[in-house]
């Protein structure tokens, strides 16, 4: 079955360097440039993996999920991990009390990004 | 073991394009505010866009340009979360900051070398200071860690025979 995996980030250079490293590993996606449009695709469900940026224009990250959680999609939705640049906050606090996994951007080279989204396929 | 394809430097026009465009945003954003220093969205757009350019700096490793837009991004944050009002008399030293951001994506794009932005961004941390904007957690450490112990002599000598 095709490992399908939904990019929700907003930042045009961030979208393509993740864009071509997960074509180069061979991975399947679908990219998303706004909250809108990545709650709309979530909402379809169906997804194995969601890279979601917290900071978005329109919607962020966090009211996406909120809003999922009222009214959750019929096809599962997969597994989420969070994009964020922002080391603390409430925002940061707020991800950890709903229980899901957040990588910091500027953390990451290459090579663990892909390793990450690997892990998070299996 | 996988081996990253990448090459940062092919990223580098598309990295200066955009932001550009969130200098731009930053600007007419800060104009909004000092309009009207309570618009939620206007805040929530500047720290935004201050964040985007913090990011794709610290991608491209351009770290010094990164550091003053954390300073900004960490102000609008305080901001956005009401814990600090903005005030129209701020407008100067961000849009200052803001011009400091633009010189160091200026020089990148024509050198591939930013500016030094130490100076300024330390200017923008004192002023927030004076400001009274959210201590940072070490000096909080600091101060919880004096006020204990101020208590910790007083108790004693309450306690201590006359």
């Amino acid at each position: 079955m095709e490992e399908k995996i939904l990019l929700v980030e907003d930042d045009p250079v961030l979208q393509k360097l993740y864009s071509d490293l997960l074509t180069s590993a061979g991975l399947h996606y679908e990219t998303a440039s706004d909250g809108e449009t990545g709650y709309q695709k979530m909402s379809e469900g169906g997804w194995k993996l969601v890279l979601l940026d917290l900071m978005l224009p329109k919607m962020n990250g966090l009211d996406i999920v909120k809003k999922l959680k009222e009214d959750p999609p019929q096809n599962p939705l997969g597994k989420i991990v969070f994009l964020t640049n922002l080391e603390q906050g409430k925002e940061v606090g707020e991800i950890k009390g709903l229980g899901y996994e957040y990588v910091i951007k500027s953390d990451l080279d290459p090579n663990q990004f892909i390793n990450k989204v690997k892990s998070s396929l299996i | 073991m996988y081996m990253s394809p990448v090459d940062l430097s092919s990223y580098k026009s598309l990295f200066i394009k955009t932001a550009k465009e969130f200098i731009v945003n930053l600007r007419r954003n800060l104009s909004f505010l000092s309009q009207n220093t309570n618009n939620k969205e206007v805040i929530y757009e500047i720290f935004r866009s201050v964040h985007s350019i913090k990011g794709q700096c610290l991608m491209m490793g351009f770290p010094k340009t990164a550091e003053l837009c954390k300073t900004v991004e960490d102000a609008f944050h305080t901001i956005n979360d009401e814990k600090q009002a903005f005030s129209a008399d701020m407008m100067a030293i961000f849009s200052d900051s803001v011009n400091s951001i633009e010189q160091s994506l200026l020089s990148i794009e024509k050198n591939n070398r930013e500016i030094d932005l130490d100076e300024e961004n330390t200017k923008l941390q004192n002023y927030l200071k004076s400001r009274n904007f959210a201590f940072s957690l070490v000096e909080l450490v600091i101060v919880v860690g004096i006020v204990a112990i101020l208590l910790a002599i007083t108790l004693i000598l309450l306690q201590s025979p006359k």
